[in-house]
């Protein structure tokens, strides 16, 4: 009983590992990005580059088909193998990601030309993106999988990419923290500080977009979107100062892809409802309560205020 | 500190300031005063290297000549309630690319508490603070540097004038004890009368440098207040 519930749960381990890495790897990086993004108030931005990059992984689908049409000699046979790829679409969904983030995020504007640019990127990513495939079932099914985030599967080389993203955040967040989060809410001083504001906008934004650009691929809009700024709202909204918010960020995101993901490792363990979703669904969830605590304690600290 | 001679001011080709001789000195306490439009935020902008001149020479010297020694205080702040943060993690922002070791980085950061009266708020969240006592946090997080030269742009815009006053001596006691050199935007006359070594008065797209006590062009230029 005992032997072949082991050698089900190694099984299961052996298919479901790499997304399990996967989904921890992107969880990680994400709700360590997000915190930035929330504090700079830019949660729409993330949604935006999300949709840009599904918009990528289009372009990337038709210019396969495209490449299949117009094969004509076995020379072709290495550039149609290469729009083939997975590669190719990660590469699409990552360019299409930075090009939409250095239009959103760049240079300092009025906000009402910054949220109009967010929603206009949104709106023809999203359309452009079921329109390009609209005529192929099968590249349309792909996408609307990107959409709904049920695509998680990645090769072992792909989670080292991940997992070296991961770390890169990680060591770059930790070392310039307190920069970050200046520039992030107080660019003016920032800059007065000597710190070199507007190249770290420039790094900011590209690095977003990289980061979203790999994640959608691996594991579609909704998860993306979500890891992006779910954890660090229900983060910023528990904690007492930006520092706890960091901390904090990647446990929640960890703690509700663990949750969601270790069923799937176990026979018998499975919810039968796709993890991503589930996960999102979970932290979704999670913010009412801690939107809740966040409006009580906001309510007493503007009574302490006014008394003194 | 700062030398200006015959500048000119301004963004992209509109020139806002001109003919502008300012000479300012280590431990002067400087206000740039005038009405609404002429220039104050462009001229600070300017001497914050965020704006280049757009004629004329300008030169710094000493504590000026890099960012390390300069605090600023800011006329807005740009974070939301939701934020949250305590004084200390406030104040500690202003260190930003101070490159000091840890331990300096700390006493830094007892000595901004200190000199503005917060120690006993420093872990307290920000928003728990009074309107008087988050625009002192403000002037701590430029303190929290060390700065030699500190620029406030209109520190004491929206508080009581108890509130004001108050600011303004603490301000006074920094110039006075701790030798820092201060030049502070406000709309203020009476607070120039009282507290100025030397003000630079803006009007007519030009600046005038007046030396304490000849400070009567204030009464005639901005007249029943600015």
């Amino acid at each position: 009983m005992t032997e072949s519930f082991l050698s089900e749960l190694a099984f299961h381990w052996t298919l479901y590992q790499n997304m399990f890495a996967q989904g921890i790897l992107i969880a990680v990086t994400l709700s360590l990005t997000g915190v930035l993004v929330v504090a700079r108030n830019q949660i729409f931005t993330g949604a935006a580059i999300s949709a840009a990059s599904t918009l990528g992984i289009a372009l990337a689908l038709v210019l396969a088909q495209y490449s299949t049409v117009h094969h004509h000699t076995p020379d072709d046979d290495h550039a149609t193998n290469w729009y083939h790829s997975d590669s190719f679409k990660t590469t699409m969904a990552v360019i299409s990601a930075v090009a939409a983030s250095l239009i959103v995020v760049g240079r300092g504007r009025s906000r009402n030309a910054y949220e109009a640019r967010i929603g206009w990127i949104f709106l023809v990513s999203t359309v452009g993106a079921n329109l390009l495939v609209a005529k192929s079932p099968h590249s349309l099914e792909e996408i609307h999988r990107v959409h709904s985030s049920s695509i998680l599967g990645a090769a072992q080389s792909e989670n080292v990419l991940l997992a070296l993203v991961a770390m890169v955040t990680l060591l770059v967040l930790s070392a310039t923290w307190r920069g970050q989060l200046l520039l992030a809410t107080d660019p003016e001083m920032a800059s007065s500080s000597g710190m070199r504001a507007s190249l770290w906008q420039w790094i900011y934004a590209i690095w977003l977009a990289i980061c979203i650009g790999l994640a959608i691929r691996f594991s579609g809009l909704l998860y993306t979107f979500g890891m992006l700024v779910l954890p660090a709202l229900i983060a910023r909204s528990c904690c007492h100062t930006m520092r706890t918010v960091l901390i904090a960020s990647p446990i929640v995101a960890l703690g509700a892809t663990l949750l969601v993901f270790v069923p799937e490792l176990i026979p018998g363990w499975s919810t039968g409802y796709p993890s991503e979703q589930l996960a999102i669904f979970l932290l979704g969830v999670a913010l009412l309560p801690a939107w809740c605590y966040q409006q009580l304690r906001l309510r007493w600290q503007q009574g302490r205020a006014s008394h003194r | 500190m700062i030398d200006a001679t015959n500048l000119s001011l301004g963004y992209g080709s509109q020139i806002i300031l001109r003919g502008i001789d300012l000479h300012i000195q280590a431990g002067q306490f400087w206000f740039i005063t005038g009405r609404n439009g002429t220039g104050k935020t462009t001229l600070v902008r300017t001497l914050l290297r965020q704006l280049t001149p757009l004629g004329g020479t300008l030169s710094f010297s000493g504590a000026m000549q890099d960012h390390s020694r300069l605090g600023v205080v800011p006329q807005t702040l740009r974070i939301e309630e939701t934020l949250p943060t305590t004084t200390a993690e406030f104040i500690s922002l202003g260190s930003v690319g101070a490159r000091l070791p840890r331990r300096d980085l700390r006493a830094n950061l007892d000595y901004a508490l200190e000199r503005t009266n917060l120690a006993a708020q420093a872990n307290q969240s920000y928003w728990e603070l009074s309107g008087g006592q988050q625009q002192r946090a403000r002037i701590a997080r430029a303190l929290v540097r060390r700065p030699k030269v500190l620029i406030a742009d209109e520190p004491t815009r929206g508080l009581d004038v108890e509130i004001q006053s108050a600011l303004l001596e603490q301000l006074r006691d920094l110039n006075a004890t701790d030798g820092i050199t201060l030049l502070v935007v406000s709309h203020n006359l009476q607070a120039v009368k009282q507290y100025a070594s030397h003000c630079a008065l803006l009007s007519n797209g030009g600046a005038v440098a007046l030396e304490r006590p000849h400070f009567d062009p204030l009464e005639d230029t901005l007249g029943g207040g600015l």
